[in-house]
């Protein structure tokens, strides 16, 4: 906290804190004084070295190269560079092909190269922590002996750092089915403008207040000076099947991934090449493919446990087939495999083989599209008389043309900006985005506006000033070279301002503001704006409810072929599975009482359920969201597309953010294809640690169950078992749901019951169909928001490792005090749900004994009287300074939801 | 005033063609030795292109101190070039900025003093290299290594040195250390008196006079490994016979020309390769069979060294196409495992960077260490970096060769193997002396020592 107010001292005086400018020199002797001679780089024909990262597009040299070798040596460099006036950019292996690393305005450049220390790795709770210039193919190669990996995997990563990862949000071959950089980092700490190191979240999960972790990866350095991150752990899989699909042009494979995906498969990778990429890498790596003109491979990967692997394979390769594949290669053995791989993530890095330099368009669109974006380069090839390697993450849409130049010809360098424009201007036409796993940096800049409204830009810009006042940190990247951040915000906040002031005297305050009110509920995003905007004149508090924005329910944009849809957020969640339903699809989300939430409401709260071990959770899922701000502004955040690093990731600011910083308008989300088979196998345990006990055997098991839920006092009503509806009391059980090929959730049958065995547990009892529904249906019953008057529902939030022992705590504490305790714990994932019964006395204690012993207890639903007054949060978040200064930002009359959350 | 910069010039410039293949893509960071120990962009294989860039693009001259450094810096170990997507010949430009560097020395001699060019920086001169390294230089590259008599007598008298208590006596007074030999000398191998003299020498192929040998080979001797691992050769050679080959020694034959080639003495290195290709022509062997990985890489490069000589070019690669690497050849070849005893051993395997990286040579090396019956190969973390040996790079980088020693000799270790096997001089010297440094008990084995025993323990 004294670090924090020490900030907002810093922030105040700032104005009369003039710093007299250092001189290069100076610097220099400080850098040096604080990190010893050897880590700093002085000499200038060795600072021109790291005058451009992979990009060559400009280059411009820092004054000094600092190479701290940790944290705090690296916030030293920070002040330093304050107290010089000097811009501060950070550089991993300086890989990037978007300019990220490039110290645009000079000033120190600190390289994280001695920053590579895996600092833990913690397999229980299935996370490590790494320094910044940890290189992904190291921590990776530390990983695998224990059976687990780090899944984001770009093609550089042989030489890339996770702090360059997860600066770009960095997607990746295998970025199909694991997904990309963001949904693997679970906290960083960074430098920020003061100097000061600050993390961004502790890494537990469902911590409460905002997502500052989201928001910082994929901010291009242009947020702090990332030093540390705590990352996801994901386990190595059984088996991998990979094959060569051979086809006569980049089109048809284009269309065959289209096919794959609307079949219902989802495999690891689908990637494609085409003749150029093809060439490039063919002879180094003896992949022996045919180069001729028009000949696409497509590279096609599944993975999971063995049972049923082969079999999946060959329903892709049949619609392979039937798209026009008229060759396909399997590569069988690990090390044939890992050929293919390090082949396909060497093409852009091949180039050099083919022309001295090549401009990379980094577009996403949806996969559906594909074919069109395909014709459509194919075109402005012919038209521009240019070369064009494609090479690209077709499962993910993600289309990466590189055009081939010479860049001392100048004419050359004209077409192929051409080509550029002409595809961005085409994939933004089709709902796509400029960047997909690259990052704005330098080269996509003047892009930005053509995606983003005057005002979306705006509240990037507002975010930018909120972490970056003095242009500190990466200076002239994401925004256009012609835009000044700052001016941007301000306009903003004046714009705020100006509407209220107006009219704020003449318009008297009006119940019509609370959107709870069903007189006044508004049909459309229009009118929920205008709605906004009369409250934010009136200065009255908006309070948003799903109730509330029940009219705005329909269907946007529904993408079946393309696993993605887009509603309006009072759609609830019972609406929006019928509708996925039709097409085979579901969102693999159980929560209580699907006909009354809605989907607004689940995203504004970030609900979770059990499924969250499989599929992940809807932090994971939301692709955009349309909110309206505190003055009625509507804008976009995001797109309807599975990639995209596009300015700030602010959707994942409003994911969780409970109405405090703007009412969510509509929900875009990715969703899943029903799988073919699905299983819960349910075992009673004598007690939480036999079933935790269980839990952990599945985890080191090659299994890959969907969830894996510790149920204890739980009533499940089950109609259709023997002759008679019954009614099980579950004391204590673990529930493991399988789903996916039968052959597979055989597999996890057979397996799950050797392991009970082992541990001499009951044979588990198979549940399908409506029993298997009420199983669940049961356990969302436990993390119901509704609750009885004499009701209590704690979440309770901790490392997966350190979760039984939360739970072994908050039993025994409710036992002291004669509570009843029903409990739906995510047992491999850290978070639990309590349903307490009892005297509000009682209750109230249970939550202040936990609080004190554990950070994150949150207490998200009670009687009147137990929330009165009462902090229901858990311990104050490290970084509640900065959540209060978005919150600020953001809605400056602090109108949106008062009182609601942390912040 | 500004100070003119010298450019590339003469022959033996690096290539702008290969230089602009490289399109900055950096993969190549984290396979690179001294990157690795730094962590600084201009000591990794893209900085070091780009310096060369910008000395081809003039924007840099040949008096750049960072230049100077990262060209000497470098080991050429060429872990780089293996994983360079785009193919870029590395090894061919940096040994060629190293022959202008060295030509701006040279010509740097002829000017009238080092002061003079200190105060006054001459355009086209270096300052010169200190007058021990030039001595040193001109000894070792213009002599010994070019008359194989020489390098045996100067390596018995180092056997002598050894022997005779002397080496004890400068170990323990500290003398070494005063004038900073005392890493170097620690490297050194103990010496037998006994040397491979090439003579002609025809070995016949295990099974006597009446079998017909599988095939018939030609061995190149070398310098340090006649001499030093003279052993390691008596190995070698019993493993071919035992693989129905009759091995010749041909007469003539001298040091392979890496040290010259390598540290910017190309036209050092092409007298010895014509010596050599000159020795093996016309023998109608199958194959001519190296067993030090440095030796091999060098000699697989002569066409390239040869390129613009057309009276050798066409007999350089000839040559070249029968070169093969013992390990190559072996596991090529149907092994004879029959013959192979047991041996108990834990084994750790460290790959020389010009088996691994120049000759792309990773799997067979492995597949006979797993052929011999009961030999456990552990494999060592970063198992492909380089060692810090590199040749003459221990005397010139003598703290960077030691991290990098330091850093192997730990990966190996951290596997518990008994034995680190592997398949070159500077290697194998480098690796004793930093087990010897900190009293390990580990043992460092040519894999042909290995397969040598098994045949032996059958």
């Amino acid at each position: 906290m004294l670090m924090i107010a020490r900030s907002a001292i810093i922030n105040m005086l700032r104005p009369y804190l003039a710093p007299t400018p250092m001189n290069s020199d100076t610097v220099i002797h400080h850098l040096r004084h604080a990190l010893g001679p050897q880590a700093v780089v002085s000499a200038p024909d060795a600072l021109r070295t790291y005058d451009a990262d992979a990009s060559m597009i400009v280059s411009h040299a820092p004054q000094a190269v600092a190479l701290p070798a940790d944290s705090a040596q690296a916030a030293e460099v920070v002040r330093i560079a304050v107290s010089a006036g000097l811009p501060v950019v950070a550089r991993g292996a300086g890989t990037g092909i978007a300019g990220g690393a490039i110290p645009l305005r000079g000033g120190v450049l600190v390289s994280t190269a001695r920053m590579g220390r895996v600092l833990s790795v913690e397999p229980a709770s299935r996370r490590a922590t790494v320094q910044a210039g940890t290189v992904n193919a190291d921590l990776n190669a530390r990983l695998a002996p224990l059976g687990l990996q780090f899944a984001p995997d770009p093609s550089s990563q042989r030489a890339s750092t996770i702090g360059g990862n997860l600066s770009t949000n960095a997607g990746g071959p295998h970025c199909l089915k694991y997904g990309v950089t963001t949904n693997h980092i679970l906290a960083v700490e960074f430098v920020n403008g003061a100097g000061e190191l600050v993390w961004t979240g502790d890494g537990a999960p469902e911590a409460a207040g905002y997502d500052l972790t989201g928001l910082l990866v994929g901010s291009e350095g242009t947020f702090g000076l990332v030093t540390q991150a705590m990352v996801r752990l994901t386990a190595l899989p059984e088996a991998v099947r990979v094959v060569l699909a051979l086809f006569p042009s980049v089109v048809a494979a284009s269309a065959a991934v289209s096919r794959i995906i609307a079949a219902g498969s989802l495999p690891t990778s689908l990637e494609v090449m085409d003749h150029n990429a093809i060439r490039s890498v063919n002879g180094a790596y003896g992949l022996g493919l045919p180069e001729a003109e028009g000949t696409t491979l497509l590279i096609v990967e599944v993975d999971g446990v063995a049972d049923g692997l082969d079999l999946i394979m060959a329903e892709i390769l049949e619609i392979c087939r039937g798209q026009g594949a008229f060759d396909l290669r399997p590569a069988r053995s690990a090390e044939e495999q890992a050929r293919v791989w390090t082949a396909r993530k060497s093409v852009a890095a091949a180039i050099g083989r083919l022309a001295p330099a090549y401009y990379l368009v980094d577009t996403v669109v949806p996969r559906t599209r594909l074919p069109l974006m395909m014709e459509h380069v194919e075109r402005l090839r012919h038209e521009h008389g240019m070369e064009v390697c494609n090479v690209f993450h077709a499962g993910d849409g993600n289309l990466h043309p590189l055009v081939l130049y010479d860049p001392r010809d100048p004419e050359q360098v004209r077409r192929a900006h051409a080509i550029a424009h002409g595809v961005l201007h085409l994939s933004i036409a089709q709902g796509g985005v400029i960047s997909g796993e690259h990052g704005i940096g330098v080269e996509k800049q003047d892009y930005l506006p053509l995606l983003l409204s005057p005002n979306e830009m705006q509240l990037h810009a507002a975010i930018y000033t909120i972490f970056n006042p003095d242009d500190r940190f990466n200076p002239g990247k994401i925004f256009p070279a012609d835009v000044n951040p700052h001016a941007l915000a301000a306009a903003r906040r004046a714009r705020i301002a100006d509407c209220r002031l107006q009219i704020a005297e003449t318009e008297p305050q009006s119940a019509i503001c609370n959107l709870q009110s069903a007189i006044e509920m508004p049909a459309s995003i229009e009118e929920l704006s205008q709605l906004v905007a009369a409250c934010h004149r009136a200065g009255a508090p908006v309070r948003p409810t799903g109730a509330g924005l029940r009219k705005i329910s329909g269907v946007l944009q529904y993408e079946p072929d393309d696993l993605t849809i887009g509603v309006g957020a009072g759609m609830t969640l019972a609406e929006l599975r019928a509708t996925l339903a039709e097409n085979g699809q579901i969102l693999p989300l159980d929560v209580a009482r699907p006909d009354d939430v809605t989907i607004g409401g689940l995203v504004a709260a970030a609900a979770d359920g059990p499924r969250r071990l499989g599929y992940g959770t809807l932090r994971d899922w939301v692709l955009a969201l349309t909110v309206v701000e505190a003055d009625g502004t509507v804008s976009r955040l995001g797109a309807q597309v599975v990639k995209n690093v596009t300015g700030y990731d602010l959707s994942k600011l409003f994911v969780g953010s409970r109405g405090t910083l703007g009412v969510i308008a509509s929900v875009s989300l990715k969703v899943f294809p029903r799988p073919k088979a699905s299983a819960t196998l349910l075992v009673a345990c004598p007690g939480r640690d036999a079933a935790f006990a269980l839990a952990a055997d599945i985890a080191a098991s090659k299994l890959q169950p969907t969830a894996v839920e510790y149920i204890a006092d739980c009533r499940l009503q089950i109609a259709d078992l023997g002759a008679q509806p019954a009614i099980y009391n579950l004391q204590s059980a673990i529930a493991v749901r399988a789903e996916g090929h039968p052959a597979a959730v055989g597999r996890h049958r057979r397996e799950l019951a050797e392991l009970a065995e082992r541990r001499g547990l009951a044979a588990p009892r198979e549940l399908s169909g409506g029993e298997e529904d009420a199983l669940w249906d049961a356990a969302a019953a436990v993390a119901d928001t509704a609750t009885a008057p004499d009701e209590a529902l704690i979440r309770l939030s901790a490392a997966p490792a350190e979760l039984r022992e939360a739970l072994a705590h908050a039993e025994a504490l409710a036992g002291r005090r004669g509570l009843g305790l029903s409990v739906s714990a995510r047992a491999l994932s850290g978070v639990a749900y309590l349903r307490a019964r009892g005297a509000l006395a009682d209750l109230a204690g249970l939550y202040g004994d936990l609080g004190a012993r554990w950070r994150h207890a949150h207490l998200l639903a009670g009687p009147d009287g137990l929330l009165a007054g009462a902090p229901t949060w858990g311990a104050p978040h490290a970084a509640l300074a900065l959540m209060r200064a978005i919150k600020a930002e953001l809605d400056p009359y602090g109108t949106m939801n008062p009182g609601a959350y942390v912040v | 005033m500004t100070i003119p910069l010298i450019p590339f010039s003469g022959d033996d410039k690096p290539s702008s063609d290969i230089i602009n293949t490289c399109v900055h893509c950096g993969l190549c960071l984290s396979s690179c030795p001294t990157y690795r120990e730094t962590g600084l962009e201009m000591s990794s294989p893209r900085g070091r292109i780009y310096l060369m860039k910008a000395v081809d693009e003039g924007r840099i001259g040949l008096q750049s101190e960072v230049f100077q450094e990262q060209m000497s810096q470098c080991l050429n170990c060429r872990a780089c070039e293996a994983v360079c997507p785009s193919g870029v010949q590395y090894g061919a430009i940096l040994e060629a900025s190293r022959v202008q560097l060295e030509h701006a020395r040279q010509s740097g001699k002829i000017e009238p003093a080092e002061q003079a060019s200190a105060l006054s920086p001459q355009p086209s001169a270096l300052p010169p290299r200190p007058l021990w390294q030039r001595a040193l230089r001109g000894a070792v590259f213009g002599a010994l290594f070019k008359d194989m008599r020489l390098f045996r007598a100067f390596s018995g008298s180092m056997a002598l040195y050894q022997k005779s208590g002397v080496q004890w006596v400068a170990r323990k007074s500290g003398a070494l250390k005063l004038i900073g030999m005392a890493d170097t000398e620690m490297m050194l191998p103990p010496l037998s008196g006994a040397a491979t003299v090439p003579q002609g020498q025809i070995y016949p192929a295990v099974g006597g006079g009446l079998v017909s040998p599988r095939y018939s080979v030609a061995m190149l001797t070398g310098c340090i490994m006649s001499t030093a691992f003279s052993s390691v050769h008596e190995a070698t050679i019993r493993v071919l016979q035992k693989n129905g080959c009759e091995v010749l020694l041909p007469p003539g034959q001298g040091c392979c020309g890496a040290l010259h080639t390598h540290g910017g003495d190309l036209d050092g290195g092409r007298e010895l390769a014509r010596q050599n290709i000159a020795a093996f022509e016309g023998l109608g062997v199958d194959a001519i069979i190296v067993n030090a990985a440095g030796c091999g890489s060098t000699m697989k490069e002569y066409g390239h060294l040869l390129h613009d000589d057309p009276a050798w070019r066409g007999r350089a690669e000839a040559f070249v196409a029968k070169v093969k690497d013992v390990h190559e050849f072996l596991a090529g070849i149907e092994l004879n495992t029959a013959g192979l005893g047991r041996l108990e051993l834990s084994v750790t395997y460290q790959e020389p960077c010009h088996l691994a990286h120049a000759q792309r040579i990773t799997a067979q090396p492995r597949a006979l260490l797993n052929a011999i019956p009961g030999l456990e190969l552990r494999e060592m973390p970063e198992s492909s970096l380089c060692c810090g040996s590199a040749g003459v790079y221990n005397v010139t980088q003598p703290e960077m060769a030691a991290s990098l020693g330091a850093r192997k000799v730990g990966n190996a270790l951290s596997t518990g193997a008994q034995v680190i096997a592997t398949a070159n001089p500077g290697c194998a010297l480098q690796l004793a002396g930093e087990l010897r440094r900190r009293g390990e008990d580990v043992q460092v084995r040519y894999i042909v020592e290995l397969l040598d025993a098994a045949y032996a323990a059958r």
